[in-house]
C-alpha cells in the first residue's frame, strides 16, 4: 500500500475542535476524487461522488480529528495542559510534542516533576495530568510572548514503518480510516455505482461525535457507515473486545448496527474472501455511528472498524493491509447497492 | 403528629377501598389483558433485537390503529387519529426492549 497520504495525515495536527490543518490536506486530496466538496458549519468535509441512479445515497463517515492537549495555563517558562479527548496519561511523560502557537509551531517535551516534589500520595502510578508540564526551552518572557492559553499541543511522533507491513504513529485513530475512505474513493473512479456516495471527514468525534451528528442531519443519507478503529490484540489486550492485527476489518453487531446491513456486509466479505471479525457492540459503539443512527428520523447504520494496537497513545500501530481490505469492502459495498436495496432494508419480524 | 398521620392514611384507605374496584373495572384488567402481558413478558427482545415484541404489538393493534409503521431504528409507530379539525398530537412512548446479554466468546 502507498502510505504517503496516510503518513502526511499522521504528521499533521488537527485536534478535536481544531481540525483545519488536517482538513486542508484531505480537501486537497478529495478535490479530484469527488464531484462536489464542501464543508459543514462545524468544519466537517462532505465530498459527493455521484452515482448513475437517482436519489439514493450512502454516507461513509470517518472522523479526522485527533486527541491531544491544549494549553490551560502558562506558568513562567512551563505550560500546563488539559486533554482534548481521552488521552492515555500514562504515556505522556517524556513525549516530544509540538505546541501550535500563532507565532508558529514550537517543539517541546512533556516533563513530570521529580517524585519527591509531588504532593504526598501523588507520586505513585501515573502522574496526574495537572502535575505534568511542557517545556519548550524558552525563557518565561519569550514563552509569554509566543504562547497563549488555548494553543493546541499535538504529538511530534513521526510515522514509523515497521516490519511486516505495520505502521506506527499517533492519530492512526482515525486517520487510518480516512486513508481507507480515500482509497475507496480512488477505486470508485473506475467503478460503476448507482447510489450517490457522500464521503465525510467529520470533526469532534473524540469529544462527543458532534461532527457526525450535524453532517448526517445535513446530508440526510439513506444509509450510513461509520469507519473507525478498534482494539487489536496486544500486551494485556486479549479479551473478546480485541482482534488480531492484520486480520481484516470488523463488522459491528449490536443495537447501533442495523441487522440487515450487518448481514449484507458479512455476506459480501465472505463472497470476496476478505477476512473480517465480528465486533460485538452491545450498547453505544463510542463512534460516529452512535450519532449517525439517531440523526433525522433514524438512519440504518453500520460500524466498520480497523484494528489498531495501543489506542490513544502516540504509537498506535496498524497493519496497512487492513486499511486496503477496509477500502475494498467499502468499494464493493457501494458497487453492489442497486435501485431496490433500500426497500430490502426491513425489519424481519 | 403520628396520630394525625394515621388518620390521614385511614381516610385514604377508605377512599381506595371504595374506588379501587371501580377503577379496575374501568381499566378492564381481565383475562385478555393478563394473557397479553404474559405473551409480552415471555417474549425475548433485548435492546437492538426487539422484533418479537414488535410483532406481538402489531398484531394486537392492527384492528384499532389508523396507521402502523416501523422506522429505521425499529420503533413501532402506531397512529390513532382523533376527530375534529386542527388536531394536536400526543405521543405515548413505551420502550419495548429489555435488558439481557450478548454472547461474546
Amino acid at each position: 500500500m502507498k502510505t504517503d497520504f496516510l503518513k502526511s495525515l499522521l504528521s499533521s495536527s488537527g485536534l478535536s475542535g481544531f481540525e483545519i490543518p488536517v482538513a486542508e490536506l484531505i480537501k486537497e486530496k478529495w478535490a479530484s476524487l469527488t464531484d462536489e466538496l464542501d464543508q459543514s458549519a462545524l468544519g466537517s468535509l462532505h465530498g459527493l461522488k455521484r452515482g448513475s441512479g437517482k436519489g439514493h445515497s450512502v454516507m461513509i463517515a470517518t472522523h479526522m480529528d485527533a486527541i491531544g492537549l491544549i494549553v490551560s495555563k502558562v506558568s513562567g517558562e512551563f505550560l500546563h495542559v488539559a486533554n482534548l479527548g481521552g488521552i492515555d496519561i500514562r504515556v505522556l511523560p517524556g513525549q516530544a510534542v509540538i505546541v501550535h502557537s500563532e507565532r508558529g509551531d514550537l517543539s517541546g517535551i512533556i516533563a513530570q516533576p521529580p517524585a519527591h516534589l509531588l504532593p504526598e500520595g501523588e507520586a505513585k502510578g501515573a502522574v496526574a495530568l495537572k502535575h505534568l508540564l511542557i517545556d519548550v526551552g524558552l525563557s518565561a518572557r519569550q514563552v509569554a510572548r509566543k504562547i497563549k492559553i488555548g494553543d493546541t499541543v499535538s504529538f511530534a511522533t513521526e510515522p514509523t514503518e515497521m516490519s511486516g507491513g505495520l505502521l506506527a504513529g499517533h492519530s492512526l485513530d482515525n486517520r487510518a480510516s480516512v486513508a481507507a475512505l480515500t482509497l475507496c474513493l480512488e477505486e470508485l473512479q473506475s467503478r460503476d455505482h448507482i447510489w450517490d456516495v457522500w464521503a465525510a471527514a467529520t470533526v469532534q468525534e473524540e469529544i462527543g461525535h458532534m461532527g457526525a451528528s450535524t453532517s448526517a442531519f445535513q446530508i440526510r443519507p439513506d444509509i450510513a457507515i461509520a469507519v473507525n478503529v478498534t482494539f487489536a490484540k496486544g500486551p494485556g489486550a486479549t479479551n473478546w473486545e480485541t482482534f488480531e492485527l492484520g486480520s481484516g476489518p470488523t463488522i459491528g453487531l449490536g443495537a447501533v448496527n442495523h441487522p440487515f446491513l450487518h448481514q449484507q456486509f458479512k455476506e459480501l466479505a465472505e463472497k470476496l474472501e476478505i477476512p473480517f471479525g465480528i465486533e460485538i457492540l452491545p450498547g453505544r459503539s463510542g463512534t460516529d455511528g452512535d450519532d449517525l443512527q439517531i440523526s433525522v428520523e433514524g438512519i440504518p447504520t453500520i460500524v466498520i472498524s480497523i484494528p489498531i494496537r495501543y489506542m490513544h497513545t502516540p504509537v498506535e500501530v496498524v497493519a496497512t493491509k487492513d486499511i486496503q481490505r477496509t477500502a475494498r469492502l467499502l468499494t464493493e459495498f457501494v458497487a453492489m447497492l442497486d435501485a431496490d436495496f433500500l426497500e430490502k432494508i426491513v425489519w424481519d419480524d | 403528629m403520628e396520630s394525625n398521620n394515621s388518620g390521614y392514611w385511614t381516610a385514604n384507605i377508605k377512599v381506595w377501598r371504595l374506588w379501587t374496584p371501580v377503577l379496575l373495572n374501568m381499566l378492564k384488567i381481565r383475562k385478555p389483558q393478563l394473557n397479553l402481558l404474559e405473551k409480552l413478558t415471555n417474549a425475548t427482545a433485548v435492546s437492538g433485537d426487539e422484533g418479537a415484541i414488535r410483532k406481538i404489538v402489531r398484531v394486537e393493534v392492527e384492528n384499532i390503529a389508523d396507521e402502523i409503521k416501523t422506522d429505521a431504528m425499529g420503533n413501532l409507530l402506531v397512529t390513532k387519529r382523533g376527530k375534529g379539525r386542527n388536531r394536536l398530537k400526543i405521543m405515548l412512548a413505551a420502550h419495548m426492549d429489555e435488558i439481557g446479554f450478548m454472547l461474546v466468546n
